[in-house]
């Protein structure tokens, strides 16, 4: 009976040029939206390998060359790569550095994170495929859903059908069925369709994929069970659109900015030009001593030729000083920085409950890979690399030593391995779950709410 | 076929149906008469499940409609006062619809198609659009689907309301087909003249009550307006 009504109301929607329009709309400004990051994406992708190769070849030509060059003025670039479904959501990828020069004495300035973005913020700036899901996709599953059954109920046609031996929620469902199948097909295949012709398709591809399908489905549940539930209401069609337009606002629009105000009020950062003016003031003091130290250093020996290997050590030891000390006092205003971006951060998390929206753009750019963790992990990665990198060079550079190219070539590298997808899959399940959960709710109580309507 | 049983609703202190009782037997017509808001379509309603009595039974084919929706709504059928039907689908597919959500044994295009030209309807009018019908013609496609569902039970809600004479004769003219295949109708109606041309019986209701039960075989036609006005005035 569910198909042959759900059969039924596809016949009746497929036939009104609102839905079609509607169907339209959704797909190309999908399609539009997932080729625009295939496209980024691949322009990244050809940026990273290229600078890669370049880091290579560097590498491989190089000639004998002093260990301090080798070590800090040519360094090493840490590339990270496109995440694996970053076509689909720009995510945190644009506030995020995706490479880091690393070199023996620190890694690049790291005050890169210095505003959080939530879902407004983001979509302001970026038109992605999780746009177009997040705040498009809600707007036309009301515009297919605010006249459920009032406009058949004022039309009579629902007094016939439920004349038949047929209940009012076997009809509901079959309605329900078709507009959730004709929204959530485009939702999840078009990107998926897109993302899977532009990169490699392995057992991480399917993976994400699946995790996108489940997420969209829990998503979209929301929307469609809230359409549901006031619809239940008995109120007349253009009521329904009115309170719909007005929960949408709310959640996608309001409650966003509101949370996104509190956490400028409660936890407020410092702006980018501020953090560097108080880098430079930290690094001031520990510079200006060391350079003294080297400016008295460089009057004792005016020239090189009464240095002496043991004069070139001293002078390296110097200077490792001065940048220690450096790296030092930058390292601490950077935790203070990043100790109230954490903050700000975990009050976001919390907050973001009050708008689905908000959980869903963050279970979305998880799985795209766009997230704040994907960069976490790059940075921990990078760290570590840092740390053999210095192991490697700093004997030599101490020692003032040439390095041959052979031990040029023998120097670490680094090239960017992803976390498991498991580890993904650990941060997205909980909140899929709860949109889940609570779309499984709305949908009991638009059911239970059918209990009551008025014909 | 059709029985009520002390049927009664109250919305509030609102007494809307109040006790009314009849057994309609298979192939009569018994005309519900009354004033706007005497209880017609309410009482209609109720034999449709799609209100609950307050006491009281509304039985079809011996079985209470709120205890078997399903059983009771498919050997029933039901025409209102207009007869809502798909506006994007013809006339044809409307039927299709509405016979297989009833589970109806008809099935075939054909066999549905000599079902509306049997109710009037010429297959070149079947596979129009319901959008650019008739009011008459939509009420022949209501006694069409009666008959594809083979309904031994048909709700009448002013059926004959707004209809040109022409129309209102030719429903006529199948609801008495219908009458003699053996269906039960119940018809509520204004219709002083079709209660007489059509009905076996009628009962008059005012207030929510059946004030009196008629044979039509022994009025005429001015002895039927007499009593509904002697009714309406006291």
């Amino acid at each position: 009976m569910l198909a042959f009504l759900a059969g039924h109301e596809w016949r009746v929607l497929s036939a009104s040029t609102v839905v079609r329009l509607v169907v339209a709309v959704f797909s190309v400004a999908l399609l539009a939206a997932s080729a625009f990051g295939v496209s980024r994406a691949n322009r990244e992708r050809t940026t990273v390998n290229a600078f890669e190769q370049r880091g290579v070849r560097q590498r491989a030509e190089a000639a004998a060359l002093g260990a301090d060059v080798a070590a800090n003025e040519r360094g090493w670039l840490a590339l990270l790569p496109p995440a694996p479904f970053g076509a689909l959501a720009v995510g945190q990828a644009d506030v995020y550095s995706n490479y880091v020069k690393v070199t023996a004495r620190s890694l690049d300035a790291l005050v890169t994170g210095d505003q959080i973005e939530h879902p407004l913020a983001v979509a302001s700036g970026q038109f992605d495929a999780a746009f177009v899901v997040l705040f498009l996709y809600p707007l036309l599953i009301f515009a297919v859903s605010f006249d459920l059954t009032a406009g058949e109920r004022e039309r009579g046609t629902l007094r016939m059908v439920l004349a038949q031996p047929v209940t009012l929620r076997q009809v509901v469902a079959g309605k329900m069925v078709v507009r959730v199948g004709m929204l959530i097909g485009p939702a999840i295949l078009i990107p998926i369709a897109l993302v899977g012709w532009s990169s490699p398709i392995d057992g991480t591809f399917w993976l994400r994929a699946a995790a996108w399908a489940v997420a969209i489905a829990a998503y979209a549940g929301i929307w469609h069970g809230l359409a549901l539930l006031i619809n239940s209401r008995g109120m007349s069609a253009p009521a329904n659109a009115l309170v719909l337009a007005g929960t949408w606002l709310l959640f996608a629009v309001v409650g966003p900015s509101c949370v996104n105000l509190l956490i400028a009020v409660r936890y407020p950062m410092p702006s980018r030009v501020e953090a560097a003016v108080q880098a430079r003031a930290a690094t001031q003091d520990a510079t200006a001593q060391g350079s003294r130290q080297l400016g008295q250093f460089l009057q004792d020996h005016p020239t090189s030729a009464n240095v002496g290997r043991d004069g070139m050590r001293q002078f390296a030891l110097l200077q490792a000083e001065r940048d220690r000390r450096v790296a030092d006092r930058l390292a601490a205003v950077e935790s203070a920085f990043d100790a109230q971006l954490r903050r700000q951060q975990r009050f976001a998390s919390w907050l973001s409950v009050l708008s689905p929206t908000m959980i869903a753009q963050n279970v979305l750019i998880e799985i795209a890979g766009t997230g704040r963790s994907r960069f976490d992990h790059f940075r921990e990665s990078v760290t570590t690399f840092q740390l053999r990198w210095r192991s490697y060079f700093e004997p030599r550079v101490l020692d003032a030593a040439t390095v041959t190219p052979a031990e040029y070539a023998a120097a670490p590298s680094f090239t960017y391995a992803d976390e498991p997808a498991s580890a993904m899959l650990v941060r997205v399940i909980m909140p899929t779950a709860a949109m889940a959960a609570l779309a499984a709710a709305l949908w009991w109580a638009g059911f239970h709410g059918y209990r009551d309507y008025q014909l | 076929m059709i029985e009520a049983r002390d049927l009664s609703k109250s919305f509030g202190a609102t007494v809307a149906v109040d006790r009314v009782s009849w057994s309609i037997q298979p192939g009569e017509v018994f005309c519900l008469l009354g004033a706007n808001g005497a209880g017609k379509t309410t009482t209609i309603n109720l034999f449709l499940n799609f209100i609950t009595p307050t006491s009281g039974e509304a039985r079809i084919g011996g079985l209470n409609v709120v205890d078997h929706p399903i059983e009771t709504k498919q050997r029933l059928a039901y025409i209102p006062e207009q007869v809502a039907l798909y506006r994007n689908l013809t006339g044809l597919e409307n039927l299709r619809f509405f016979t297989r959500l009833a589970q109806a044994p008809v099935d075939s295009d054909d066999e549905l198609l000599a079902i509306l030209k049997q109710v009037g309807l010429s297959p070149d009018q079947s596979r129009r659009r319901v959008g650019a019908y008739s009011k008459g013609m939509r009420q022949k496609v209501g006694i069409a689907t009666t008959i594809a569902k083979g309904a031994s039970a048909l709700l009448l809600d002013e059926p004959t309301s707004g209809l040109d004479p022409k129309a209102a004769n030719d429903f006529s003219v199948l609801l008495s087909a219908l009458s003699a295949r053996g269906v039960a109708i119940l018809m509520a109606t204004h219709d002083l003249f079709r209660v007489k041309e059509s009905g076996t019986r009628v009962g008059i209701m005012k207030h929510g009550r059946l004030v009196e039960t008629l044979d039509t075989k022994q009025l005429g036609h001015s002895d039927l307006e007499q009593i509904y006005l002697r009714h309406m005035h006291h």
